[in-house]
């Protein structure tokens, strides 16, 4: 078999990517802090008609409502996803035992590093130049892409919407909708880059263009890369659902499958499909079913013609064991619809998930992403919420995303450095506001030093204090106590 | 043949963007394939639900090159209008997904009437075959603009006879 260079990536290097920093397709390791990037993200020309758009779909799908079937599906499936966790371990030995049966090999990764290191040891043990993927955030979490093409070997995603911000070097911008920021006119000019030419904005012509690029990646590849939405203990089946049919070919045709998974992915029973999959589809495209769910039990048997001759199973925790015991073990039922990104209007707001500076954005990826990676990172992305409440109407697993997301803030606050003098601070004012007087008096301090600070005082901060003030504002002080003064006047006024 | 769960499988694979047809024999089911298929290159399936079937096009030296796929189901459930074919020798995975248009024959006696009713048949298989495919109409794509296009890396069109089986 004769591997060529990737005919979906031929012309890459003509493309001259136009994007902020933070969406970069990987992280910068120090980021800015978040009001910042908050407060650019909100100028970026993509922000407002993505807004839109996610406020379309919220508003056609009438996301955080449940018709009576798919209400009954929710209240089974969100017991089903937290049957695993009391001893998730031994599912997993469960699965490991069972798709080992089936022939395939399992490898378990503590970190990213390691999952990397597996995935390339397997790449490079095969001599494998070019590898297809069909859409996984468990790859996206481990950064494979630039480590596999660091060592030589082309990685090329297929999914549409991958494709796509894998060309603009970005990451994924919303779960399900990687592209979901993207303009027809945006892909269409992305597209005429590559191909050093003119093409149409035409949504037909465009996937027709990425069809016949990406088919011959198909066929040439050797390693097919996936993820896996749901790993059945009992028969050690994998399943992974798509639109595209990207997926069965990215398992059917390349000599080498390699499935990864995050360990909360597995399921007790293969006959909980017929409830997961129809609640994944409704709360991520208001579909009954996807077009495809690709059902793995094995490589090729004997006599077979195609399928995979070897199958890996690779299960990351990435520091997802850790929340196991804690109330912050609820996260590890997600599904992955990306339903409350869409309900969110913070994550609508600052246009998809690029602001959010971690692998997951939204309502999920705030509370997902400290978990993950080295403690004290993303330990502020709780705050861009508004804990409104609507991210837990959407969960199609009711994961109470509100309370976690308060959980995380009270860590966060816990772990300043300043603690100890915060928490005194807020003593100070709970007991100054106990009493009318108190209360009162802090008004009449705060009118003061509204007249004596100057006024755009953050906007006049020295050195690191005016980075910190970047993005957010002071309130009116000289109006303090407005409403009382208001309300006492119109008593005397009314006599 | 015109029962409940064929006319609801017909209509949920339409909503789906396929096509279902409620033929009266085998026989009928695959003349209908054999006049879907035209002389168009061709992938059949060896199937005992296919047997038979004598398809006018050429069978193509590469897989790639094929026009038409023809396969049988391991299943198919009514309420999503869903098939399930399963992998064996003389059946590659290739046949439901290279080509640009899947037709297949599903005996009544398989077509269940609920999705999970089909997974729970699914379950049952023993032994499981190396891989299964459920496949609801033609492959799509909403990722520009969530615009629904239709035909993306799978078949473009899906068509499928039932037929009553004892």
């Amino acid at each position: 078999m004769t591997e060529q260079h990737s005919s979906a990536l031929a012309g890459r290097e003509r493309i001259r990517p136009d994007r902020p920093e933070w969406a970069a397709g990987d992280i910068p390791p120090h980021r800015r802090p978040l009001p910042l990037i908050t407060r650019d993200a909100l100028t970026v020309p993509t922000a407002r008609p993505t807004h839109d758009r996610l406020a379309a779909l919220d508003e056609q799908r009438h996301v955080g409502t449940w018709s009576p079937e798919v209400a009954r599906l929710r209240e089974r499936g969100a017991a089903i996803r937290r049957e695993t966790l009391p001893d998730l371990e031994k599912c997993l030995r469960q699965l490991t035992g069972n798709v080992e049966r089936n022939g395939g090999v399992v490898h378990r990764a503590a970190t990213p590093a390691d999952a990397r290191a597996v995935i390339e040891r397997i790449a490079r043990e095969n001599g494998v130049r070019l590898a297809v993927k069909s859409k996984s955030m468990a790859t996206e979490e481990i950064h494979l892409n630039s480590h596999l093409t660091a060592h030589g070997i082309e990685v090329v995603e297929t999914d549409l919407g991958e494709y796509i911000v894998q060309l603009a070097d970005e990451r994924p911008s919303h779960i399900v909708a990687p592209a979901l920021h993207k303009s027809r006119q945006d892909v269409a000019d992305l597209f005429g880059q590559l191909a050093g030419d003119e093409v149409s904005g035409d949504p037909d012509e465009l996937a027709a263009f990425a069809r016949t690029r990406l088919r011959a990646d198909f066929k040439a590849a050797g390693m097919g890369i996936s993820g896996v939405n749901f790993a059945a203990a009992d028969t050690g089946t994998l399943a992974i659902v798509t639109n595209e049919g990207n997926a069965d070919m990215v398992t059917s045709q390349p000599r080498i499958h390699v499935a990864v998974m995050t360990v909360e992915k597995v399921i007790p029973r293969f006959a909980d499909l017929g409830v997961l999959i129809p609640l994944l589809c409704d709360a991520a495209t208001k579909q009954r079913v996807s077009v495809y769910q690709t059902l793995v039990n094995g490589p090729r048997q004997e006599g077979e013609t195609d399928g995979p001759e070897q199958l890996h199973l690779v299960i990351l925790d990435n520091g997802r064991t850790k929340a196991l015991g804690t109330p912050q073990e609820e996260v590890l039922a997600c599904i992955r619809c990306g339903n409350c990104q869409i309900a969110c209007p913070v994550y609508r707001t600052v246009g998809g998930g690029h602001p959010y500076s971690a692998v997951y954005g939204g309502p999920i990826g705030a509370v997902l992403s400290p978990l993950l990676g080295e403690p004290g990172k993303d330990s502020d992305l709780p705050f861009l919420s508004s804990l409104c409440g609507a991210c837990y109407d959407a969960c199609p697993v009711k994961i109470p995303i509100p309370d976690l997301l308060v959980n995380l803030r009270a860590e966060h606050e816990r772990a300043r450095p300043d603690a100890r003098t915060a928490r005194a601070g807020w003593r100070a004012w709970s007991l100054a506001w106990r009493t009318g007087t108190g209360f009162r008096a802090t008004l009449a301090a705060a009118r003061l030093a509204g007249r004596l600070l100057p006024e755009r005082l953050l906007a006049r901060l020295p050195g690191p204090g005016r980075g910190w003030a970047g993005g957010r504002a002071l309130p009116p002080l000289r109006e303090a106590g407005a409403f009382r003064r208001w309300f006492h006047g119109r008593d005397r006024r009314q006599g | 043949m015109n029962d409940q769960v064929t006319a609801l499988f017909r209509d949920r694979l339409a909503e789906a963007g396929g096509l279902g047809e409620l033929t009266a024999s085998r026989d009928e089911a695959l003349a209908l394939v054999r006049e879907w298929a035209g002389a168009r290159r061709a992938l059949v399936d060896e199937h005992p639900d296919l047997k038979g079937l004598e398809v006018a096009g050429p069978r193509p030296a590469d897989p790639w090159d094929a026009e038409v796929g023809i396969t049988g189901v391991l299943g198919a459930a009514a309420e999503t209008g869903t098939l399930a074919i399963g992998p064996a020798p003389g059946r590659p995975r290739g046949t439901a997904v290279l080509p640009g248009v899947h037709l297949a024959v599903v005996p009544r006696s398989r077509l269940y009437a609920g999705y999970a009713d089909l997974i729970a048949a699914l379950g049952r298989l023993a032994p499981m075959p190396s891989g299964m495919q459920l496949v609801t109409g033609p492959s799509r794509s909403g990722d520009i603009e969530s615009a629904m296009i239709q035909g993306m890396h799978g078949p473009r069109a899906v068509r499928v006879a039932v037929y009553p089986d004892a």
